[in-house]
């Protein structure tokens, strides 16, 4: 792992720790508006590739 | 989200439905950062019916639908969330129900399992995503040890959490 890589991820680790830390009340009021934002990305319907990737028996 | 909750105290306070408490992601979320998920994972214990030894979720969805809530598949819409009310399926579900904990969400009572008790349910489960929940209640720094390996003990979970931890290193 490069210097960079471990640099970012104990950036988000440090992220997620705040967050955790804040009241229940705001934890979830970010849920919903996460919901409310993962909504708006879905309606945007991205174009499915003609040939998708299948998990096959080898 | 808290009218859910307070609207879930009154079904209890009713009688419609016994002890209650939030578990799933919603329940991990009391615990860990946010993080996104859809529905409402409320776990009950069911007052017998009437004249019976049966056990029914009609009076749960009875009740919720009088009052303007609507079924969606195995979910009850409230509030816009879908919820689904859960009787405990294992003795280890049964256990976090007896030892869920109240908190406070916005002035509203709410009880919610443990950290260690939901860890201990996503290592029995054990799908990929309940594994990357369990590394994030490691990472938090949310468990006792204790608690969590004397759950883990009683339920026979303790081969699953020495293969979990072969294959997740210390975060």
């Amino acid at each position: 792992m490069t210097e960079l890589m471990r640099r970012i991820i104990e950036s988000k680790r440090a992220c997620r720790q705040e967050l955790a830390t804040l009241p229940v009340g705001e934890k979830l009021r970010l849920v919903e508006q996460m919901i409310a934002d993962t909504r708006a990305i879905t309606a945007t319907q991205p174009p499915k590739p003609a040939n998708p990737v299948r998990i096959g028996r080898v | 989200m808290e009218k859910i909750f307070a609207l879930i105290n009154q079904m209890e306070a009713d009688g419609v439905i016994g002890r209650y408490a939030i578990g799933g992601a919603i329940g991990s979320i009391f615990w860990l950062e946010p993080f996104t998920t859809m529905d409402v994972d409320v776990f009950v214990n069911l007052p017998p019916s009437a004249g019976g030894a049966l056990l029914s979720l009609s009076p749960i969805y009875d009740y919720l639908l009088a009052r303007g809530c609507e079924t969606r598949g195995q979910f009850i819409i409230i509030e816009g969330w879908a919820v689904e009310f859960v009787p405990p399926g294992t003795r280890l579900v049964e256990e976090a129900l007896t030892a869920a904990v109240v908190r406070d969400v916005n002035g509203v009572p709410t009880r919610v399992f443990t950290g260690e008790h939901l860890a201990a349910i996503c290592l029995q489960v054990g799908r990929a995503r309940d594994h990357d929940r369990v590394s994030r209640f490691i990472e938090q720094g949310a468990l006792d040890a204790e608690k969590f390996e004397d759950i883990l003990h009683r339920h026979g979970l303790l081969e699953k959490w020495v293969k979990f931890q072969q294959n997740y290193p210390q975060p």
